[in-house]
Formats: C-alpha cells, structure tokens, sequence
C-alpha cells in the first residue's frame, strides 16, 4: 500500500513535471513563428540600413523582394512569407523617398496590420549601430519594435539598452551581433 | 586738317589726355578684369613625385580648352594597368582646405600601382583654390614633412576659389542648370557648382571640365575626397549617389568587419539640393558616385594652437588612412558587383597602412 502511494505520487510528479515541460515548450514555439522565404526587405526610416539588408540576404542567398518603401498594397500582391524590415531613420532617405516622418509611420502602420492580417511575421533589424540612433529613429524604434516577433541589433546600436528592455517587456526574441555582417548567418539560420 | 588738329590737341592737353585715358580703362576695368584674372594667371605648381605607376600626366585643360592657361587648369595623373578594365576618377582638393583629401591623392600619385583599369588622380581639383590660404581661419599656411629626401611643403589651401582669379560674388548665387540658390560666394565652392558651364565662371568651368573627362574617358566610379570639422553630422561618412548606395552598403559593412566605422548615408533627392558631386556625377553620368568625409581638427571652430597633422585624436596619418582604405573598399564591392566584369578596377597601394605610425606620413611621401 505504501508502495503503491509512493509509485503514484512519483507517477504525478512526473506528469506534471511533464506537464510543465510540455507548455513551456509550446510557448516558446508560440514567441517564435517559423520565418519562410521568400522574404519582403523594407525600411522603417528610409537609412540605408534596409540596402545593407539587402547586401547580407544576396551572400546568404535568401529569396527576397526588395522595396523599401513597400505599402499594404503591395504585400497583398507579393508572394512572400516575412517580413524584413531595418529600422533606422534618415532626413536625405525620407527626402529621396518624397516622404516626411509621419507619411513613413503611417505607411509602415498599414504594412504592419497588413501583414499581420496575412499573418506573414515580422522581423525587424538596427544594424547601422550607434550612429543611426537619435531621436527620429528612437521614435520608430518604439513604436514598431514591438509589433515584431524577432529582433536583431547591432550591440552599439543597443548601447542604453533600449532594444533589450523592448525585447523584455514584449517577450521577443533578441540577437545582438558585433557588425552588421553578422546579421547575414543569422537571416540564414531564422529562415528556412 | 583733322590729323593736325588732333596732333596739336594731344600735344597741348597731355594731362587731359592721361586723364581722359585713365577714365575709360577704368570704366571698362569691372568688365575685362576677372577674364584677366583668370586668363593670365598660371596655374598653381605643387611638389609632386608621382612613380612609374603613372602612365601620362595631362591637364585638366585637355578636356575643356577654356580651362588652358587659367589658375582653374591642374593636372591629371593616369595610372593604367596591364588588364583592361574600367575607369575611376578620384578627386583631392575639391576643398583644398581639406587636406587629408590632398594628401591621400599624392599618395597614390607617388605609390599606388594599377593591375586592372584605368585610374585618373586630380589631387588639387580646384587649384584656385590651393593658391592660398584663408585668412580668417587660423590654421597653417604649410604643411611641412621631413622625408627622406629633405623637407617636403603642401599648401594649406582654402575652401573657395580665390577671390582674385574670379568675378565678384553674386549677391545671390543661382546654380546651373537647376536655379536653386545659395548664398554669393557658393559660387566659387567647386561642390556647389556640378556640373558646371562651359562659358561660365571660372570654377563652373572646372567642373565643367572634370565632367568631360568623365564623359571622354568613359569612367565608371568618381570619388570625392573631403573632410569635415568634427562633430558635423557628415563626419565621417561615406556618401553615396542611389545608384550607389549597394557598393556603398557592401563597402561600409566589409570595413567595418576590418574594424573601421563608417557611417553610411545617400544624396539628398535632386529636388532638395543640387551642385554636389555625387548627387550630379550620379545623375548626369553613367558613373557611380561616392563622397568620402573624414575628421579635419582643422575645420570649424579653430583655435591658433590646433595640431592639423598630429592631432592626438585625429591625426592627418590616420585621416589619409581612411580616404585611402575607403577607396579600396569602394573598388573592391563595386568589383564584386558591377555588372561588367570586364570592368574591374584594381589598385594596389604598396604602402602598409595598417602599420602608418608615429610621422608615418614623412615615410611614404617620397
């Protein structure tokens, strides 16, 4: 009898210990989303960091679209399955671009629920460093970091930690990488 | 009657005649002077020592003829390579006051050796410019080397064509073709007047002439060398014409792998700005543009005592470094991704850059 007690409690605890194992990988498979090529390369700011994206998905040689300044619009008519987007604000790229700051948070506002709706995730990238920060591309950083369920940085361009604390509070995944080639093995690892 | 007349009027007013005389040379004086000024003048000689890399040396005349004989002419050194390949044009003394830009295109006039492609150096795009030293600024009117074979001197020049070898400023300076304005003597900056007049001022036909040259010598890269104060936005920068802007990304990225920060950024749209170089070569050429910026301690707000060639944190030796190894990094992606692979460009320094210390200048300067 007391055998028996012990070998159903031992039964429990390992059903629940199991339990325990089983949900807490099921959430960490819900915060991460498979990511699929072929993959939309924008920008959120017009810097040239969404052309260097550009530069590391060629050497991995992912499959990609490459549109900077993509609408709602346009994703509906792409044949893509991620989203890539760099963030990174720039007077003379909004200028090029015939676009203010407000036109670009609105234009990105409506590809994000766009994709959201085609449930095509998003991943999103600071890979020019401590120079493509300052308060135009603070303001994007807050408003669309949180809205992606992967990001990667540049470690100085992540110097106060603001990407680190947005991945904590939204629970997304962060890699930081030293150089911006660094991000290339990465897109290639994420992507199937 | 008229002859005897005029004979005895000039004999018996000589002073009325000096007078009348004076009067009309100066009434016409505003006109003929700047065509005097600058179509007298010679232009500026420097100490150069180029190698046997370079092939042929021309002027800058040789592509527009209006340039021969005026302070605005300056030379251009060719280096060519056994292989064929494509051309680049690479700019120093666009600002002559930037004097890193100077310095890293003597270096490769007296270093550089060329396998593939065509390499045409201007070390002093605007010569104008080099023939003097700004006097409200307080910085050195030389730059003096000890080398090997004796003392070397560089001209600290100025930012603006001198004012002598040009008619005055404009209150108002509208630039050609796009009549957008700038402030009067913009008119005498070589990088606010792209891509210049053939009949125009004198530094409009400078940039008039550098065009020709990349239109006659089919040249698929320009490279401009500048420098900038520190702290201004620009500084240390790599900037890039839109058609550029992936060699750019590519070059910015394999330095950085190399240890080297750049900061990447693109022309400003057509309609927001005009007259620079990598906005007009870009667009008014087949070439693809880049503008290199590095840190002048020199620029901006200069006190009497600021060290232009060993400043502790910018020191002129470390500012060539990085105009030269951001060209080698710019030829190198645009080998891997220019269309034409017919086209490459190579370029080998034969100087260490990575080992220039202490007066590493003096050392390779010939």
């Amino acid at each position: 009898m007391k055998k028996s007690k012990i070998l159903n409690s031992a039964v429990l605890a390992l059903t629940i210990l199991g339990l325990v194992f089983a949900i807490g990988t099921a959430d960490e498979e819900g915060e991460s989303p498979s990511f699929e090529q072929p993959i939309l390369i924008t920008s959120i700011g017009q810097s040239p960091g969404a052309m260097m994206a550009k530069v590391l998905a060629k050497r991995v040689e992912l499959e990609f679209v490459f549109e900077p300044t993509a609408t709602a619009e346009q994703l509906e008519e792409m044949d893509v399955n991620t989203v890539v987007a760099v963030v990174g604000a720039s007077g003379k790229g909004l200028g090029a671009a015939g676009l203010d700051i407000d036109d670009e948070i609105s234009r990105v506002n409506e590809l994000i629920c766009k994709a959201n709706e085609l449930e095509i995730p998003l991943i999103v990238m600071h890979i020019e460093g401590a120079q493509r920060r300052g308060d135009m591309s603070n303001q994007l950083i807050n408003k669309f970091v949180p809205e992606s369920y992967y990001i990667i940085v540049q470690k100085s361009g992540n110097d106060d930690g603001l990407f680190t604390q947005l991945s904590d509070e939204n629970d997304i995944p962060i890699k930081q990488v030293e150089k911006a080639a660094g991000a290339a093995p990465i897109l290639d690892e994420l992507i199937d | 009657m008229q002859n005897i007349f005029k004979f005895n009027f000039y004999r018996r007013s000589p002073k009325l005649l000096l007078t009348l005389t004076l009067s009309i040379v100066l009434a016409l004086l505003p006109l003929v002077t700047p065509a005097l000024a600058s179509g007298t003048a010679e232009p500026t000689s420097h100490d150069i020592r180029p190698r046997y890399g370079v092939r042929d040396i021309g002027w800058l005349s040789d592509y527009h003829s209006g340039l021969r004989n005026t302070p605005g002419d300056t030379r251009v050194y060719q280096m060519s390579g056994d292989k064929q390949g494509g051309a680049v044009l690479i700019l120093g003394g666009t600002h002559p006051n930037e004097v890193a830009s100077v310095l890293a295109a003597v270096l490769l006039v007296e270093n550089a050796k060329v396998s593939a492609g065509t390499v045409f150096v201007i070390p002093h795009a605007n010569n104008s410019a080099s023939s003097y030293t700004d006097p409200r600024h307080d910085v050195p009117e030389w730059l003096e080397f000890e080398t090997e074979s004796g003392t070397r001197t560089f001209r600290y020049g100025a930012r603006y064509t001198n004012p002598e070898h040009q008619e005055k400023d404009p209150k108002r300076f509208k630039h050609y073709p796009s009549g957008f304005e700038f402030k009067g003597k913009e008119s005498r900056n070589l990088n606010r007047v792209h891509p210049g007049k053939k009949d125009g001022t004198l530094t409009q036909q400078i940039s008039f002439a550098l065009f020709q040259l990349v239109e006659k010598e089919s040249v698929d890269v320009v490279i401009d060398m500048h420098e900038a104060s520190p702290g201004w936005r620009l500084a240390n920068s790599l900037i890039c014409h839109p058609d550029a802007l992936e060699i750019g990304s590519m070059a910015k990225m394999d330095m950085e792998m190399e240890g080297t920060d750049i900061k990447l950024e693109q022309s400003q749209p057509a309609d927001k700005f005009h007259g620079l170089s990598h906005r007009e070569f870009g667009d008014n050429t087949d070439a693809y543009a880049f503008l290199i910026e590095s840190i002048n301690p020199g620029q901006g707000d200069v006190s009497g005592d600021v060290k232009i060639i060993n400043n502790p944190e910018h020191p002129l030796k470390d500012r060539v470094k990085f105009q030269l190894s951001t060209i080698q990094y710019i030829l190198s992606s645009y080998n891997i991704m220019a269309a034409d692979q017919a086209k490459k460009i190579e370029i080998q320094l034969n100087v260490d850059l990575a080992n220039l210390k202490g007066s590493g200048l003096s050392r390779i300067l010939r």
